[in-house]
């Protein structure tokens, strides 16, 4: 086997040492220009350092630990090597226990990433969401509205996506300033809004502020299933809701920026990791909104059942967004074994038969 | 700190023609020659695998990079070993995930809570927020170099970075408040006090780099790009106020505008560009300027340095990259009307296909057209009085970082 030259890096200074190398057997025997051997290693323990093998130039590793480098520059001994040592390019063998730190430190990442999730981030929300001033809810409410109706009205003036109708205004105004008196109403002001639109919803948002699509009327066929929608509405504006699940999302946001990095489709998982966890929030809120509601329709008396023909009604519209994880409301039918469960709240009617006509007239036919 | 005199003063040329230490520096220092197939077939990898274990992989991805990159830049004859591995960054990235979310998180939700108790809080909120992550950063970006120098090494010898995080921060905030203050006067300021801080920490084996640039001197070397900068936002803002049609009341909202008011909007744009596309040529002088004058005012041992990084080849760097820029995005804005066309479903398979090419392609010719040409030009143009001064240094013995660059991961700190 030939005997090629090189440079040996001891690793305890920059100084370069010349050596003469050989294979010998199994072997790498390094000796000094004197002929003195310098060190001699078995091939498996050899390895290429440089990320891209080459054929005119190596720099060789001993050990894992071990900092000394030998240079080669000599290109048949560099094949040679290449032919008989087949690990050359291979990662050492693990360490034992090499998972440890993995493992403590996973561990430690995921429980502060829970604490968050599950403690602080709600106490935060809820802290922030008493902290506000009214006229500071008030205002974030006004003008998330005013931009919902913008959305709505497209290219036509704003007004014209508001339904007007004097008497079903008042008679719906009656009937959420009747429900909010409640003892599990709120004594928030409430403003109500409907507008015109395909999508049968309707939202509560800070400060009082209420938004009711026309199609969600058109899906009520008695007056309690649209009350059982707007006592659900009052008990989002009673506990908060709307703010708190904004102070929420933000802190996810956040969270899930830093988790993810934001290279490689980051963004676009955390946008879904957001959803889910965001909309796993609202569904407690849901629930508890619920359960108000029934209590506020048992104080008067109206039928909350009347709400179940409506909750089917929605339901085909709604599929796309069912999947468990990601719906912002619990799944159809506990919402409905739920209402089932509370028994008779009441008889009704939550309207006379003039008002739910002045009401069901608003938005035209 | 400084550890000689201001040479600039004397010589009277340019400040960073600093030959009055005898010998000149005429040997070739550094040499890239990063092959391109194999970064760029990473950088592929990285992305694809990135996407599919939801981001995780970039630690492992990034070690492999670096490693590439590292052993396409040789000193002397002897090209450098990244030594870092994937499992430091992850580790790094998971102690800063237990230690420091919270505090980011806590940070973030009082802020929005300031913008929401009252529009007037709204900017004292995003400043807290902004300080709060440039102090952050600038912490996080010592640490960052300590772990890269740490992991780097030569003829088996390692680098190093000393001094500490806390202190680069608190230099960084009080020279960027100062400059921000003094309109940008005290920007080269700034850059001096970073620079000497960073380089005289930074190690080879048991020997310090030094740095000996005054204030001074860094002064001198902005200085025309400073007042260039200053006269052309004068000139700017004087053709503003006396000469355009257009008023500040104007442009902010009132009823419709008219057509004269359109144009002169149009008019004012256009200035404003032009405004920002000169001083950022300014701005990349008055750096090309400063890296000469870091390395003539550097010296490791017996060794000094020399650069002469050329203006008008790192300006042609900057202008490829903005040409390609141009031409990549255009052409996603030509193709996607005529995606539309298509049906709904293939559009939109269309449209994420596209988006992915894009956004897999914009990284490599980053890599490709700016990061590799300008650090092939940094490391041809430095030259050295003599190797032989790295070429005797023997191995420091201390502690270097266990883990690596977590926070500055979070936070996104310098690409590779």
């Amino acid at each position: 086997m030939g005997l090629a030259t090189g440079r040996l890096f001891d690793g305890r200074s920059a100084g370069a040492v010349s050596v003469s190398v050989y294979i010998r057997a199994n072997e790498l025997v390094i000796e000094d220009e004197a002929g003195t051997p310098v060190g001699v290693w078995s091939l498996d323990e050899l390895r290429d350092v440089s990320p891209v093998p080459s054929k005119i130039e190596i720099s060789l590793s001993f050990g894992e630990e071990d900092p000394a480098r030998l240079t080669i520059g000599d290109a048949g001994f560099i094949a040679d090597i290449r032919r008989q040592c087949q690990t050359l390019n291979k990662r050492r063998p693990l360490q034992a226990g090499w998972w440890k730190p993995y493992a403590i430190w996973i561990g430690g990442g995921a429980a502060s990433v829970a604490v968050l999730f599950v403690f602080v981030l709600p106490f935060l929300a809820t802290v922030v969401a008493n902290m506000l001033s009214d006229d500071t809810r008030d205002r974030i409410g006004r003008e998330t509205k005013d931009y919902i109706i913008k959305t709505f009205a497209r290219d036509k003036s704003p007004d014209k996506a508001i339904c007007e109708g004097t008497a079903g205004q008042a008679a719906l105004e009656g009937l959420v300033a009747r429900l909010a008196s409640a003892e599990a109403g709120t004594s928030t002001p409430i403003t109500l809004t409907v507008v015109k639109s395909k999508v049968p919803n309707a939202l509560a948002l800070p400060g009082g502020h209420m938004v009711i699509f026309s199609e969600m009327i058109d899906h009520a066929d008695r007056p309690d299933a649209l009350a059982g929608v707007l006592a659900h509405e009052i008990a989002h504006i009673r506990e908060k809701h709307p703010i708190n699940l904004f102070v929420t999302n933000v802190g996810i946001a956040t969270v899930f920026s830093l988790v993810l990095g934001d290279i490689s489709g980051g963004t676009i998982i955390a946008g879904v990791g957001q959803m889910a966890v965001g909309a796993a929030y609202t569904r407690d809120f849901e629930r508890e909104a619920d359960s108000l509601a029934t209590r506020i329709m048992t104080e008067w008396q109206y039928d909350m059942s009347a709400m179940i023909p409506l909750l089917r009604s929605l339901e085909p519209k709604a599929r796309f967004m069912h999947v468990p994880i990601f719906a912002t409301h619990p799944g159809m039918e506990e919402r409905i074994e739920k209402i089932e469960a509370a028994g008779n709240t009441g008889a009704g009617p939550a309207l006379g038969a003039d008002e739910w006509a002045a009401v069901k007239a608003m938005c035209g036919a | 700190m400084y550890q000689g005199q201001d040479q600039s003063g004397e010589a009277g040329g340019l400040p960073w023609q600093n030959t009055s230490r005898g010998q000149e520096a005429n040997s070739p220092f550094l040499e890239f020659d990063c092959r391109i197939a194999p970064v760029v077939g990473r950088i592929y990898k990285n992305k694809l695998l990135g996407i599919v274990t939801l981001g995780f992989y970039r630690f492992w991805g990034k070690t492999h990079l670096r490693r590439l990159l590292w052993n396409g830049t040789r000193l002397g004859e002897d090209r450098l070993e990244y030594h870092g591995t994937g499992k430091e960054l992850f580790i790094g990235f998971l102690i800063a995930l237990v230690i420091l979310t919270p505090l980011l998180f806590v940070v973030g939700v009082v802020s929005s809570v300031l913008a929401l108790t009252a529009p007037a809080l709204e900017i004292i909120g995003s400043l807290l927020n902004f300080a709060v992550l440039f102090a952050f950063w600038q912490f996080a970006r010592y640490r960052l170099w300590r772990y890269r120098l740490s992991r780097t090494s030569w003829r088996s010898i390692r680098f190093y970075l000393e001094g500490k995080g806390l202190r680069f921060m608190g230099i960084s905030l009080l020279w960027t408040l100062a400059s921000l203050f003094s309109l940008g006067l005290l920007y080269p300021v700034l850059r001096q006090k970073l620079l000497d801080y960073q380089i005289n920490n930074t190690v080879f084996g048991d020997q310090n780099f030094r740095f000996t640039g005054t204030a001074g001197g860094m002064f001198k070397t902005y200085l025309p790009f400073i007042l260039s900068n200053a006269f052309l936002l004068s000139g700017a803002i004087l053709y503003f106020v006396f000469y355009s049609p257009v008023t500040f009341s104007d442009l902010g909202g009132g009823e419709m505008a008219s057509y004269e008011q359109t144009a002169a909007t149009g008019e004012f744009s256009l200035i404003l560009m032009g405004v920002a596309l000169l001083s950022m040529i300014f701005m990349v002088m008055g750096r090309v300027h400063e890296i000469r004058f870091m390395a003539a005012n550097m010296s490791f041992g017996e060794a000094r340095f020399r650069s002469e990084l050329p203006v008008s080849r790192v300006l042609l760097v900057f202008i490829i990259m903005g040409v390609l820029t141009i031409v990549a995005y255009g052409a996603l804005f030509m193709l996607l009307p005529q995606l539309m066309i298509a049906d709904p479903i293939m559009m939109i398979v269309l449209v994420l296909v596209f988006f992915v090419v894009i956004y897999l392609l914009f990284d490599v010719l980053k890599t490709v057209f700016l990061v590799m040409p300008l650090m092939r030009l940094f490391c041809r143009t430095l030259y050295i009085t003599d190797i032989s001064s790295f070429e005797t240094v023997a191995a420091r013995s201390g502690e270097s970082p266990r883990y690596g660059e977590g926070l500055a991961d979070a936070l996104d700190v310098g690409a590779f």
